[in-house]
This record gives C-alpha cells, structure tokens and sequence, in this order.
C-alpha cells in the first residue's frame, strides 16, 4: 500500500467522534494570539511568492493563504457565527473527510513550517502557529504520515531518532574519538561521554553517529582546540532532535526534549550546547520550556555560538586560507528565522575563509532547503520536498559558491539530494566541518 | 425629526453596532486565554516590546519586506485604498457632528479648512482609484480568484462604494447623492464585524504578536537593525 492509499484508509475509517475529537484538539491548541489570526487574513495574496512551494510550482494550493483559507474555513463554519449562518458568503466549510484531507495536504504535503510567509503577509500573521495546531489535530486522528511518527516513536522509545542502541552509540564515539585522536595526533583529543560537572553537556543529531561521524568529529575538534570542558550524555540525552515539532504532539515532544533536561540534571553541566541543527536549536531553546512548561535552570545555546566565542576570544587559532573555495551559507529556518540565530554563524565564517559569499537573499529572509517541517522524514511527499528546493538549488547555483556551509543536518541531507537533483555541484558541510578544516 | 437628523441617528447606531461587534469579537478571542511563556526572552525583557515597535514601524515600510518589494504596485494601491476609506470615514464623522448642530470648521483658519478638504477629496479619488484597481485584480488574477470568497468583494465593493459615493456628494452636492453616500455608509458600518473588514481590529492584534513572537526570539528587529542573537 502506497502512503497516499494508507492516508484514503485511514481517512474512510475515521468515525465522527474521532472527527469531533479532532477538530477539539485543534481548538485546545488556540490562545487568544492564534484565535486573532483566525480573523486576520484578507485574501491580498502577497504571501504566495514568499513560499518556495509557490514559487517552485506556482499553483493555487502552494498560496499561504490558500492553506491557511482551509483552516480558517473550517474554523468559521463551527466557530464563527456567521460561518454557520452563510457559510458561503465568508468561505466556510465544514470539517468533514473532504476538509481533512485538504488539511493534511496543506499542513504536512506543503508547508516545511518555515514561517517565510509570516514575515512577508501584509497583516503579519504567524501562520506556522495556525499549520502546527492543524498538524496537532491530524496526529491525533492518527494521520500523521507514518515515517514521520515512526522517528517520534524511536526517540520515545531508544532516546534518540535512530534506534540507534546505547552500545553502538558508545562504540561509535570511541571510534570517532580515536579518528580524532589520529587527526591532530595527540591523546589528549577526547569525546567524554557523561562527565559530571563539565562546563557543556554537548548533543549532536543521530545522523552524525550513523552517517557523517566527520561531523561530530569536527565539533570535537573545536572543542579541543579550545581546551574546552565539555561532554556528551552515554544514555538518552545525546540526541537533540526531536520529530515532536513535526507531528505537533506536544506530550511527545515534551517527553523527547525531557531527554535533554534529564540529562543536564544528571551530569550538572552549567549549559546545553545544541550541535547543528535548526529544529533540535528551536527544540531545546524556545518549545522545550514551553512543552515541560518550566524555566529551563541552564542556558541552551548554539554550538555556533560557542564557536563563535572562541574564535572572538582567541581560543582556537586558524588559517582562513585552508578553505580557499568560495563558501556560501544556508540559513536554517528554525534556527534563523525562528531561532534568533543569525549572526554567529556568519562571523565565524568570515573568519575561517577566504571567500565568504551571501546566498540572495539570505539572514531571516533566505528560502527554506525545504526538508524543513519533517519533510525529509515523509516519503509520501518527497517529489514535491524536492521540486521545492528548485528555489534553493538556484540560490546556491546564483551564488557560485564551490562550498555551501549548512549549520543544519536535515538541511545537509536536503542539500546533499538538492546537489544530485540539480546537479549543482558543491559540498555541503556543516560550519564546524570548515572551522575544524582552518584550525591550526 | 430632519432626514438628516435620522440619518445621523442611523450612522450613529450603525456605528455603535460595530464597535460593540468589534467589541464581542475581541473578547471572543481573548476567552481562549494567553499564552504562558516559560523560555527565557532573547536579548532581555525588551526584546518584547522593540519587536512589536518595530512591527508597527520600520516592519511596515515598503522595503522591509519582500512581498512588498516584489509588488509595490499592489502596495501603493493598497495604501490608497485605506486612504480613501479613512476619508470617508472622516466625512462621515464630519456629517454626524454636523447634523446634530455641531461644527468644528467654524473655528479653522480658511487655509486649513481648503488643505483639509483638498486632502480629502485627493484621498477620496486615490481609495477609488485603489479599490477599484484591487478589485478587478482580484477577479482577474486566478490566484487572488482562488483564495477570494464573496465577503472579499462585498467588502471591497462597499468600502469603494463608500469612497465614491462621499467623493461624488462632496464635489456635486445633490441630496439624492448625499442619501445613497450615507446609506452606504450605514451598510459599511454595519459589515465591518461580519466580513473580512474585520481585520480594522485584528490587523493590530496580530502584528503585536509578530513582532512580539519574533522580538521575543531575537529576530525581529533584524540583524542589521541591532536585533537578534549575539548580534
């Protein structure tokens, strides 16, 4: 069965009282800010060229509004006074098996929750706020897309996103610590995992273990250099993404970013350091607090902000001449335009190239890779996630870098496909990958 | 009671009904409750408020964002379009003070009662000239077409209707005129709750929270603007 079949099954077996269970998950997910947006729009339409499912595939459904309009029209036609006396009259309709499917489409099939659209309406509204409560009411009926939930599902269960299991994860940091060890050819290059009272618990995505442990070789390297005080967790608490962002689940995504907290409670490390990565940054920093509801007692930061510290004070010293190709930067969503993230990235580059060169338009206005939302984790819609990216692959081809520095795994996967598909020839590599390449 | 008289009384409770609607619409959303946030602010407890100034500020200037940028046409008709409907409005406010005896004019220097008016009729024909130019946009762009639904053009209709008619009674004042500019803007007013007109309220609540959401992570103002992480 193809995940479009499985999504019509699930669909058709849906009872009303799932379908009203459904839409009151939605409404519980709306504050007074949200229940505002709902009646903010007005249909002016200069959202659709901020979107780069638009501006890939310039159709009706890829419009903000347009998206945005299937949510409005089913929250009107239950909600909204004169949505149940004329719904034709303001565009409301009910929300039944037809609304749903527009909905799942709209929320998971079209949007990677990139929030492009929000600082380019003309009213202002935060609709990634209004595509998450809709995405939070399709997971509770059950329609989130199953590859989706299943990387939910393995952080609840194993930790992390992978499966990847406690002595594999261990056995992979002793090799890789080993690799590094030969690299700058000294003993003292070390990967401690849960040492108590480091300055910085550091955490890494699962996809550095598994497939780039250059990676996370790299961000050890720096820390090295630094002289740095660090170390990673050896039970759950090493893997900063959390797919809960994704489903919307707020319980589950509570439960995965509790890892974190769990871990800095037990090693009493004085901060979080998030690796690269736009979601586990926007996780950790912003939604975690909100999902254990709780003041997290330890600063979060951004291993881009710890690099960035040390070469500002002096810590690590490097040759910019080491990376001599023309690098650009992409400029994660969730962690630039949701993250506040914007400009440590950019000094450290500046300071371990060469040639640094800006994509146009870059910073919080910069297009989304478009693996963003989880979309690299729904095969269903991976023919769209790639065409989207049209508008990134030609960022990167305009921009005639030779490097393209991605502080984010899930835009590195994004990129490394966008790169075959458009045949753009560069390498993709993380900030750290080029900082460790300049260290001297 | 006058025909004028009557009129004003019927602007009046027309306008009494929106705000109370507004009003309604306003506590409605508030019911659904704040949101209590548990993260530490980005750039300190002001980080709230310099975001939402500058929602309301630089946030709004045709370069400050893309979409505007890429339809500046769109955008200059669209703030003529406003324009318009606040010169109506302020007509029609006028008419109301007027009919109950009272005038403010009076007691204006001549010079500024001629800019005044110049302002307004010049505002009057550039809210015609943009409602106008956005409606017929909106039926002919297949994209404005497919996201449209009737209340868009009801509101867009009334509002330039408005517009027009305060323009046409205000330069060629025949009574016949001045009832269809005022029963117009009796419809307008009782509208504005119905429809997306509506948004005359929530415009300004939700562009709080932009800036207020994005101040609050360090993103809004930019970088370049002193904002942001680390900056």
């Amino acid at each position: 069965m193809t995940e479009a079949d499985e999504l019509e099954v699930k669909l058709n077996a849906l009872t009303q009282a799932e379908i009203e269970s459904g839409l009151a998950v939605f409404k519980s997910r709306l504050r007074e800010a949200e229940a505002s947006y709902l009646n903010s729009c007005v249909h002016c339409g200069f959202c659709a060229n901020s979107c780069h499912y638009y501006r890939a595939v310039p159709e009706l459904e890829n419009v903000p509004a347009r998206k945005l309009g299937h949510i409005i029209s089913a929250f009107k036609s239950r909600f909204a006074i004169l949505g149940r006396a004329a719904p034709g009259l303001v565009g409301a309709r009910p929300y039944d098996r037809e609304m749903i499917r527009a909905w799942a489409d709209a929320v998971f099939g079209r949007c990677s929750l990139c929030g492009r659209c929000s600082i380019n309406c003309a009213i202002g509204i935060p609709m990634p706020s209004l595509f998450r409560a809709a995405r939070a009411s399709l997971t509770s009926m059950g329609l989130v897309p199953s590859d989706l939930q299943a990387a939910v599902d393995n952080s609840l269960k194993y930790g992390n996103n992978m499966a990847i299991e406690r002595e594999e994860w261990i056995e992979t940091v002793e090799w890789i610590e080993e690799e590094l060890q030969a690299e700058v050819e000294s003993d003292s290059a070390r990967l401690p995992l849960d040492k108590a009272g480091a300055k910085y618990l550091f955490t890494v995505n699962p996809r550095e273990a598994k497939f780039f442990p250059l990676s996370l070789q790299a961000s050890a390297k720096v820390f090295w250099a630094a002289g740095e005080d660090w170390t990673m967790s050896g039970d759950a608490g090493w893997d900063l993404t959390n797919y809960g962002i994704f489903n919307c689940d707020d319980e589950q995504a509570g439960a995965i970013v509790k890892n974190l907290t769990d871990a800095m409670e037990r090693l009493k490390c004085e901060a979080l350091v998030i690796g690269e990565c736009g979601h586990g940054y926007q996780s950790a920093r912003w939604m975690g607090p909100e999902w254990l509801k709780q003041n997290f007692p330890h600063p979060v930061l951004s291993f881009l902000e710890v690099m960035d510290e040390y070469l500002a004070q002096g810590r690590i010293k490097v040759d910019p001449s080491k990376n001599s190709l023309p690098v650009t930067l992409h400029d994660p969503c969730n962690l630039v335009r949701h993250g506040g993230i914007t400009e440590p990235q950019r000094r450290v580059l500046r300071r371990v190239t060469t040639s640094f060169t800006e994509m146009s338009p870059c910073g919080v206005e910069n297009y989304c890779c478009g693996g963003g939302g989880g979309q690299l984790a729904m095969g269903r819609y991976k023919a769209r996630r790639l065409s989207a990216g049209s508008v990134k692959a030609r960022q990167i081809s305009d921009s005639k870098a030779k490097i393209v520095a991605a502080p984010c795994h899930n835009c590195v996967d994004q990129l490394t496909e966008l790169n075959k598909e458009y045949k753009l020839n560069v390498q993709i590599k993380t900030v750290a990958e080029i900082a460790a390449n300049a260290i001297v | 009671m006058s025909l004028n008289g009557a009129m004003a009384t019927l602007l009046v409770a027309a306008a009494a009904w929106t705000v109370l609607a507004l009003l309604f619409l306003y506590f409605r959303a508030k019911s659904y409750g704040k949101r209590k946030l548990f993260a530490k602010a980005a750039g300190g407890a002001n980080s709230v408020r310099r975001g939402a100034i500058y929602a309301f500020t630089s946030g709004m200037l045709p370069w400050a964002k893309e979409s505007v940028r890429e339809n500046l046409i769109s955008y200059a008709l669209g703030v003529a379009y406003h324009l318009g409907i606040f010169a109506s409005f302020a007509l029609l406010a006028r008419f109301i003070i007027c009919a109950f005896g009272r005038s403010f004019v009076f007691h204006l220097p001549h010079a500024v009662i001629a800019l005044a008016q110049t302002l307004i009729v010049l505002s009057l024909c550039l809210g015609v000239i943009g409602g106008v130019s956005l409606l017929v946009k909106r039926a002919v762009n297949p994209v404005l077409r497919g996201i449209s639904c009737p209340d868009d053009y009801i509101s867009n209709i009334l509002a330039t209707a408005a517009a027009a008619l305060a323009l046409a009674s205000h330069l060629t004042p025949r009574a016949w005129l001045t009832q269809a500019w005022l029963i117009t803007g009796i419809i307008l007013l009782v509208y504005i709750p119905m429809g997306k007109m509506r948004h005359c309220l929530f415009f300004f609540i939700t562009r709080y929270n932009l800036g207020a959401f994005f101040g609050r992570r360090g993103c809004m103002p930019p970088q370049s603007l002193g904002g942001g992480i680390g900056a």
